[in-house]
């Protein structure tokens, strides 16, 4: 019997494995090895020299609290959008909703950014118009402010996509039951609509953290120098050829997505076995 | 008067989507260097000035090149991994799955540096050229594409297959005549998705490209760390107008699929 008629799927997955999932592992591997490179074999001294330094903290901080607030920022915006779309019902209307809230998506974030500072900048399109109302000029990019605002930009149609498909699955009934036993909207909204929203709110806050935490050129751009991240912080020190710092940095950036992503998930997992057994 | 709440809400927002890519489209034309708004005058030059630079061009080329080359090797090997994934039982099947959806969770930049240190260090001739560049794009769609194959699998009926074969079509001809067919709208969403995000990368990119050789979007970043005139808006237009194409483009031979096949799965 040959390989073909014995194994077939052997042969159907050998492309993938070799051209993406080995040099994908491996260079997985290369980064975990450069970060444990030491004068022996396997050493500490570069994480040592890293978590020592004060500046590191600062800028793992930076980092967190950035995508921390952005994430914010977008379930703020994306929630009460995911609704007005689910409401929505001509279908041009939707059609025209659904290409402008999600072509950006496609564009290249270089162009975003730049977009960004056409509207933000000393003499941009925001602060003409604030010149005219006779303030300003402010100084809206180059600074965390910038940084905030095109990245909310940039990570605002993955919050959607979540929370538009938790609330299309929404029951039209439990709703309507809820109102028929007496509760008021605000009610309705805590304690139906919320509920039953949260995979959708938790998946949408799993992937916005994640993206925005690892965003290197958005915030590069719009923040100039005063916003340093840690992604920022490994490219830097990849063209100062500090690989093993570089490497320390992606993999403390690669725990910090990975650990959200994990206890995200948990979170989600616990919430259902409550609402099950409720 | 809820109802209207919200429209007022979603207005506000799709303006916030749409200001940053329309004003680049307007700027392009801007007379004023230091993008000094409302434009003082128009003019045509940022396009000259943007077909005269070397850089651009040789990098529009290379992003082409590179886009379509991904594409292909993604289209190549995403659908029959796809379909070992979905028709057989394997040891490993689980793991090959995992690690196929693994790069979602690894930033773009962790993933570029490990690329840049796995091409240098093994002296793969990958670094700096073509094909190392769409060998990242390639890892980094691939989630993706096999999620979109996955689900279309998932939809064609096996009976079919069953059916072609009980006929006498061998397997590679059942698949093609029968299967492959059916998975038409997830072929065409997954690969317009592959050539629209390869042609855009740029957090990858950077860490595998040479000096020598950039690709469009890359040229466009260093050109920015330095110079903000419109050129990039000239630049930018064009390449909106290349991903907006494409959009529509996928709209309209999946028959306005588009959207779901690439993100309801995902």
């Amino acid at each position: 019997m040959t390989l073909r008629e014995r194994s077939p799927w052997l042969l159907l997955i050998s492309p993938v494995v070799v051209l993406v999932a080995l040099p994908f592992i491996a260079s997985l591997a290369l980064v975990i090895g450069f970060g444990f490179s030491g004068r022996q074999a396997i050493g500490l001294e570069v994480w040592a020299r890293f978590i020592t330094d004060p500046f590191s903290w600062k800028v793992i901080w930076t980092t967190l609290w950035l995508a921390a607030r952005v994430t914010f920022f977008c379930l703020l915006i994306g929630y009460p959008v995911a609704f007005a779309l689910n409401q929505l019902k001509s279908p041009l209307a939707r059609g025209i909703a659904f290409t402008v809230l999600f072509t950006p998506l496609l564009m290249s974030v270089i162009v975003r950014a730049y977009g960004w500072i056409v509207l933000l900048s000393s003499q941009g399109l925001v602060n003409s118009v604030l010149g005219i109302a006779g303030l300003g000029p402010f100084r809206l990019m180059l600074n965390d402010f910038g940084a905030l605002i095109a990245m909310v930009h940039v990570m605002l149609p993955f919050a959607v996509l979540p929370l538009l498909s938790s609330i299309n699955q929404l029951p039209p009934s439990g709703i309507e039951a809820a109102r028929d036993l007496g509760a008021n909207p605000v009610q309705v909204l805590l304690r139906v609509i919320f509920p039953l929203t949260l995979p959708g709110i938790l998946s949408a806050i799993e992937i916005v953290f994640a993206l925005a935490a690892s965003a290197f050129v958005t915030p590069s751009i719009l923040g100039g120098g005063r916003v340093l991240t840690l992604p920022r912080l490994i490219y830097d020190n990849i063209g100062s050829l500090d690989w093993a710092l570089a490497a320390v940095q992606s993999l403390t950036l690669l725990g910090i997505t990975v650990l959200v992503l994990f206890s995200l998930r948990r979170l989600g997992r616990l919430f259902r076995y409550e609402g099950a057994t409720r | 008067m809820k109802r209207t709440i919200l429209n007022i809400i979603l207005g506000a927002t799709l303006v916030f989507m749409a200001a940053p890519i329309i004003v680049v489209i307007i700027n392009a034309f801007n007379v004023s260097a230091y993008n000094a708004w409302p434009p003082p005058g128009l003019t045509l030059a940022w396009f000259q000035k943007a077909l005269a630079n070397q850089g651009f061009i040789t990098g529009l080329w290379r992003s082409l090149a590179v886009a379509i080359l991904a594409t292909l090797v993604i289209v190549m090997i995403g659908i029959p991994a796809a379909y070992a994934i979905s028709r057989f039982r394997f040891r490993g099947r689980e793991v090959l799955r995992s690690v196929l959806l693994a790069p979602l969770v690894v930033p773009r930049v962790v993933l570029g540096f490990g690329l840049f240190i796995l091409f240098v260090t093994t002296r793969s001739q990958l670094f700096g050229t073509l094909p190392g560049i769409a060998l990242a794009h390639v890892i980094l769609v691939v989630p993706f594409v096999v999620i979109i194959f996955l689900a279309a699998l998932e939809d064609v009926d096996p009976k079919l297959e069953e059916a072609a074969r009980d006929l006498g079509a061998g397997p590679v001809r059942a698949f093609f005549l029968v299967t492959l067919p059916q998975m038409r709208v997830a072929l065409l969403s997954a690969s317009f998705f592959c050539f629209i995000t390869s042609f855009d990368e740029v957090e990858t990119t950077l860490f595998v490209v040479q000096p020598a050789v950039k690709t469009l979007p890359v040229a466009l970043y260093h050109y920015l760390e330095f110079q903000q005139d419109p050129t990039i808006a000239a630049v930018s237009s064009l390449m909106i107008a290349v991903t907006f194409v494409f959009i529509l483009l996928g709209l309209f031979l999946t028959n306005g699929q588009f959207w779901k096949k690439i993100f309801a799965n995902s």
